[in-house]
């Protein structure tokens, strides 16, 4: 058998991870379309979010704390987003697999920038708490048919009000892209050594 | 140079590896060992504390209670297996069997972390006491409990099916090398 020929388990355990690849990406890309009609609906139909809505934005103005909340608002905004985001470059990760791309630096760099994802999220969430703290309790009063978002990956709450458990996930899983690519590069540089 | 000998640009690569993966070690196992202090002050706490709640009708401090044991259990369990996978990081192993093992742990014990998250958001909205009449309230909690559910497995399932990957491209590098 020549040396640049695929054997046949080989070839059929590549087969196997683009068939389950494929069955995932397509998982994925459902749940972001459930993702995005459920936050449309929240919105649309249950009205707006609701740091917008009309009697939290009096009761702020009454407190002289309008900048707050609309700050407070805005990153309430975006934390559905990065979930998209999150959910899109999942299934652009599947689909590097399904083309047989196990470990290189497209298929790292997509791990790293979902690990990213994770902290900025968190970033978001925890100085969106923090706003809400300044605007003072009691102020604000979220309907219990928002979306919660709240990855319960690891749990470190140390009594503030902030889990530091998603911004240890999203640092975990950065260091393990980072361990992979470097793990790619010695391998490279083990061939390469005669 | 020899074929088995490691090059001198890989040497410091292993390195920055095991150092960095040192400190997540150790992070893991103190983090692990303060999840089993605190849950055997939970433990202590129960019966003393919070079964005289239970009696006194307040049976939500309780439930609370147990929420926190069995959160504490798994997030024990998540710890120590991110301990464990570092562990063998920091020795240098970067692609085994046992890294995709323990990858493969963390990922059930999220699955089961995504469950337990979305069974509290249940009892929170509380679905068993009241009688919501509204059709409409009932679709919008069950489809916040839904997405939260998705959210919380999905990073478990994701950990399982990379561990997988991993596992395979690994047999496939073998497989090859065997090839002549």
């Amino acid at each position: 058998m020549n040396a640049k020929e695929i054997s046949p388990k080989v070839n059929a355990r590549l087969n196997r991870i683009k068939i389950v690849s494929r069955i995932a990406r397509l998982l994925v890309i459902g749940f972001l379309l459930f993702t995005i009609w459920f936050l449309l609906r929240v919105w649309i139909f249950q009205g707006t979010p609701v740091l917008f809505d009309k009697f939290n934005a009096a009761s702020a103005k009454a407190a002289h704390q309008y900048p707050l909340f609309l700050c407070a608002g805005i990153l309430s905004l975006f934390t559905p987003l990065i979930l998209c985001v999150w959910y899109w470059k999942l299934a652009q990760l599947f689909h590097y697999y399904e083309r047989g791309l196990i470990f290189t630096v497209k298929t790292i760099r997509c791990i790293k920038f979902l690990g990213l994802l994770c902290v900025i999220n968190w970033t978001l969430v925890s100085t969106r708490h923090l706003l809400l703290q300044e605007t003072g309790p009691g102020l604000f009063q979220p309907s219990p048919s928002q979306p919660i978002y709240r990855m319960e990956f690891f749990s470190f709450d140390f009594g503030w009000g902030i889990d530091f458990g998603p911004l240890l996930a999203g640092a975990i899983i950065v260091v393990i892209a980072w361990i992979m690519d470097e793990g790619r590069k010695i391998q490279e540089e083990q061939e390469l050594t005669v | 140079m020899n074929a088995d000998e490691i090059s001198p640009k890989t040497n410091p690569r292993l390195k920055r590896i095991q150092k960095i993966s040192a400190y997540f070690r150790t992070l893991f196992f103190v983090s692990a060992l303060l999840f089993v202090v605190i849950g055997v002050v939970e433990i202590i706490e129960l019966p003393i504390l919070h079964i005289s709640d239970l009696a006194h009708s307040n049976p939500s401090r309780f439930r609370d209670a147990i929420f926190m044991g069995v959160s504490i259990i798994c997030w024990t369990a998540e710890t120590w297996f991110a301990y464990k996978l570092f562990f063998f990081y920091a020795r240098g192993d970067l692609f085994t069997p046992e890294i995709v093992r323990y990858l493969r742990r963390i990922g059930y014990v999220s699955i089961l972390i995504g469950f337990w998250s979305a069974f509290k958001l249940y009892f929170l909205f509380g679905f068993l006491g009241d009688n919501p009449s509204a059709a409409g309230a009932i679709a919008a909690k069950f489809g916040v409990i839904l997405v939260q559910l998705v959210f919380s497995i999905v990073p478990g399932f994701v950990t399982i099916f990379i561990a997988w990957v991993m596992d395979e491209g690994r047999k496939i590098q073998e497989e090859q090398e065997l090839t002549v």
